[in-house]
């Protein structure tokens, strides 16, 4: 499902977060979106299923403006959206399949058993059917995000949007979380936009990159291209300073 | 004390917990409605709306219950031509006092759970009272439970404060023997063991459902 962004201003009070910002995602495009903190990557992603309001500009997911449709419109859209956030954000008070399936219980209202088995199965594919009766408070953090990505699949999205999902875990953890990307990166319709400092896997599955500051987005391109040869100083001097500290992780 | 100075201490007893029971019950739904109604987008952004449910939740908790007893009882007949029982003015006035506190302690309650939360149920198509009901008010009811215990016990106590207008409940009962017998300590001891024995069991019962709860995650 394509999403067209057109002259996008969000503001914070007097932050000025998003500049008259453009943006094409083609359906199926895998889109890894870098950039200096506070520069809006979140932001925008909020915006795209309309979690953060917009103050101008127009969102198109495939036809319909989610700025311009009814509340119930937009909930319906949403449910082409996965998202899965930094801190995991999962209920506490729901164990791993509750917090996957209540949305199927709730939203959808479909029969509590087959919403179980559904459940069970994105479960299994992010590779917790051992953990599913487990709280939150009793799962490791790559497993709260796990489930976190389990929970975002349950719609069966068309769009997956990714918030940082390994800045809070230890890169140990942060391994198990990227191979699930991985493999849902190998399916081709589903389209992912990855907001991440994770430049060696960014390389891996990205079919585009771009990278964005001050509210705007600043230089796009292939991985190869923007991580090897930027065109832009400000670009150049944003990767610097990342892989710098990714060769100090390293060494 | 004898045999009939304790059956007129338990009467006390009995009509404070009556007292109590009818001030939570009925102070507790004013309180929930106002404290979530307070939670709403649309009070908290209209000047109007807000001050109308400030006004009723600062005035209370402003002034002293002592008074706030008195005007329900001897401001409120002449004022609006209705007649008041001491039982009515006591629990009226006890329950808009609990209302308030308790609104105060849902409100806090219900605005504790972040933005996230919410925006990790909106993300998955929840409407705002979807979200509400299973996302929000399971984990916030779990941070009300100490501070509503603790308004409850208060109001328990408080109750003592309507033996001011005549009302022959637990304390005033105490002062009557005390003043009969002329031996005042024997039943004002008496009055507090009982005032301890019905508040404790509440408190205990409040710490246990908070670590049943925090259990499940």
């Amino acid at each position: 499902m394509r999403i067209e962004i057109s002259k996008v201003n969000k503001y914070f009070g007097k932050l000025h977060v998003l500049r008259d910002l453009d943006l094409t995602i083609e359906a199926g495009e895998k889109l890894v979106i870098i950039g200096p903190s506070g520069c809006g990557k979140s932001t925008l992603l909020f915006c795209l299923n309309g979690l953060e309001p917009i103050d101008s500009g127009d969102i198109v997911v495939g036809e319909t403006s989610i700025v311009k449709c009814n509340r119930k419109v937009l909930r319906k859209t949403r449910q082409k959206f996965g998202i899965v956030f930094q801190q995991f954000n999962l209920f506490p008070h729901y164990t791993a399949l509750e917090n996957v399936e209540l949305a199927l219980k709730v939203v959808l209202k479909i029969d509590p058993k087959m919403a179980r088995e559904r459940a069970v199965d994105v479960l299994t594919k992010v590779g917790l059917s051992d953990k599913m009766g487990n709280y939150p408070s009793q799962l490791s953090g790559g497993q709260q995000q796990r489930v976190a990505i389990a929970r975002a699949l349950v719609y069966e999205p068309e769009i997956l949007l990714l918030d940082e999902i390994t800045s809070a875990l230890d890169p140990e953890l942060s391994g198990e979380v990227l191979d699930v990307v991985e493999n849902l990166a190998r399916e081709k319709t589903i389209t992912i936009v990855f907001v991440t400092h994770e430049i060696p896997f960014a390389q891996k599955i990205a079919d585009r990159v771009i990278f964005i500051d001050n509210g705007n987005v600043v230089e796009q391109g292939p991985p190869n291209m923007l991580f090897c040869n930027p065109c832009q100083e400000r670009t150049r001097q944003f990767l610097s300073k990342v892989t710098h500290q990714l060769n100090l992780k390293v060494g | 004390m004898a045999p009939y100075d304790i059956y007129f201490l338990l009467k006390g007893a009995l009509v404070t917990l009556a007292l109590s029971a009818g001030a939570i019950g009925v102070g507790s739904c004013i309180g929930a409605i106002t404290g979530w109604i307070r939670t709403l987008k649309i009070v908290k952004n209209n000047f109007f709306l807000w001050g109308l449910t400030s006004i009723y939740v600062d005035t209370i908790r402003g002034t002293p219950l002592l008074l706030q007893v008195y005007f329900v009882y001897y401001a409120i007949p002449p004022l609006t031509g209705m007649k008041t029982s001491v039982f009515f003015a006591g629990v009226a006035s006890l329950a808009l006092f609990q209302g308030a506190y308790v609104s105060e302690v849902v409100r806090a309650g219900i605005d504790a759970i972040g933005k996230t939360q919410w925006w990790a149920g909106h993300s998955l198509g929840m409407g705002y009272f979807q979200v509400q009901h299973h996302i929000i008010l399971p984990q916030a009811v779990r941070i009300m439970i100490p501070p509503f215990i603790g308004v409850c016990l208060g109001v328990i106590k408080d109750t003592s404060l309507v033996s001011t207008i005549g009302f022959i409940e637990l304390a005033f009962s105490a002062g009557i023997i005390g003043r009969r017998t002329l031996e005042p300590m024997a039943p004002w001891i008496m009055a507090a063991v009982i005032y301890f024995i019905i508040c404790f069991p509440i408190s205990k019962f409040s710490q246990k459902l908070e670590s049943r709860l925090r259990k499940k995650g």
